[in-house]
């Protein structure tokens, strides 16, 4: 599976059904609708590809890149900038900001439709997180809430249920 | 400057990656328990809205953890994330592990923007009493230690 859903965004078929679209707006348009994106969306959810494949895929297609020729997988790429328009992760990020950085004649439409997914990504919350794990001192006994101690206490009269976390 | 939608400290949170929403789970009201103790982990998450005229500034969100039996200074442990504002929503996950809770009394989680509180959390940290056991506790034969 995880290979047919990107294959299918160079065949002709896929090439025939969003070639008539000449702007970037309307292909993003025409993509967020296509059964081939949602196929990918849906492999992506079930995790039977990973934004590790996807790098791949990319990579693999940008080796027919040539200076002076029309690269021939814009409309996979452009395919692969509207499935990643909503997904937040790191790759995500990189993949659009840096298609939409280049100024690359030979594969101006995908770039135009990676802008035009930043512009809407725009409006998705950005996530940062930090971790900090301080050292095991060795006497103190480790408290965990996924643990059986976890206890609910109700305060009579109120609807409201509060979590009363327990160290043991 | 960026203004605080909300700010939680809970057990654990998730983001979907395919949805962007998030879910934080067990909100930690109160604490209980025999010391000197560790809390295997909480999370700290506060989501702020920023204004355009704050894009491409770059800020600072702090979680401040009091330890005032500490010997030495500072007594407290900051633990700090820098971001620049490129969208409407920013979302800051903080997560601590293994905090010491050497004895009882009222853990002030503060929340801090460019080193100014805007925000805090209390969480009562209280010694169990071995003899009152909780209606879960009850049912599942648990009982106190």
């Amino acid at each position: 599976m995880s290979a047919r859903v990107l294959q299918q965004l160079t065949s002709d078929d896929f090439a025939v059904s969003a070639g008539f679209l000449s702007t970037p707006g309307s292909l993003r348009r025409f993509f967020h609708q296509a059964k081939e994106v949602a196929a990918i969306k849906e492999a992506l959810r079930q995790e039977a590809i990973t934004d590790s494949t996807l790098r791949g895929f990319v990579s693999s297609v940008l080796r027919d890149l040539r200076c002076g020729e029309r690269f021939p997988h814009q409309l996979a790429i452009a395919a692969i900038a509207v499935v990643l328009e909503t997904r937040a992760t790191d790759f995500a990020d990189e993949f659009l900001h840096d298609l939409s950085r280049l100024g690359l004649a030979e594969m101006s439409m995908c770039i135009r439709v990676a802008r035009e997914c930043l512009k809407h990504r725009v409006n998705l919350a950005h996530n940062k997180t930090k971790v900090l794990r301080l050292p095991d001192d060795g006497f103190s006994r480790a408290w965990s809430p996924s643990e059986p101690q976890i206890s609910f206490k109700c305060n009579a009269g109120q609807t409201s249920v509060s979590r009363v976390c327990e160290v043991v | 400057m960026p203004t605080l939608k909300y700010f939680h400290i809970a057990d654990s949170c998730s983001i979907d990656r395919e949805t962007n929403c998030v879910s934080v789970f067990n909100i930690i009201e109160e604490i209980y328990g025999t010391f000197p103790a560790q809390l295997a982990r909480l999370v700290a998450v506060s989501d702020w809205n920023i204004a355009p005229e704050d894009y491409q500034k770059d800020f600072q969100v702090t979680l401040r953890i009091p330890q005032p039996w500490k010997d030495t200074e500072p007594k407290h442990i900051d633990v700090c994330v820098n971001f620049t504002a490129e969208r409407p929503c920013q979302r800051i996950l903080q997560r601590v592990e293994r905090l010491p809770l050497p004895e009882a009394g009222d853990l002030k989680l503060e929340l801090l923007l460019n080193g100014e509180r805007v925000a805090q959390h209390t969480i009562p940290v209280r010694l169990r009493e071995p003899d009152v056991a909780s209606p879960v506790e009850d049912s599942q034969g648990l009982g106190a230690a």
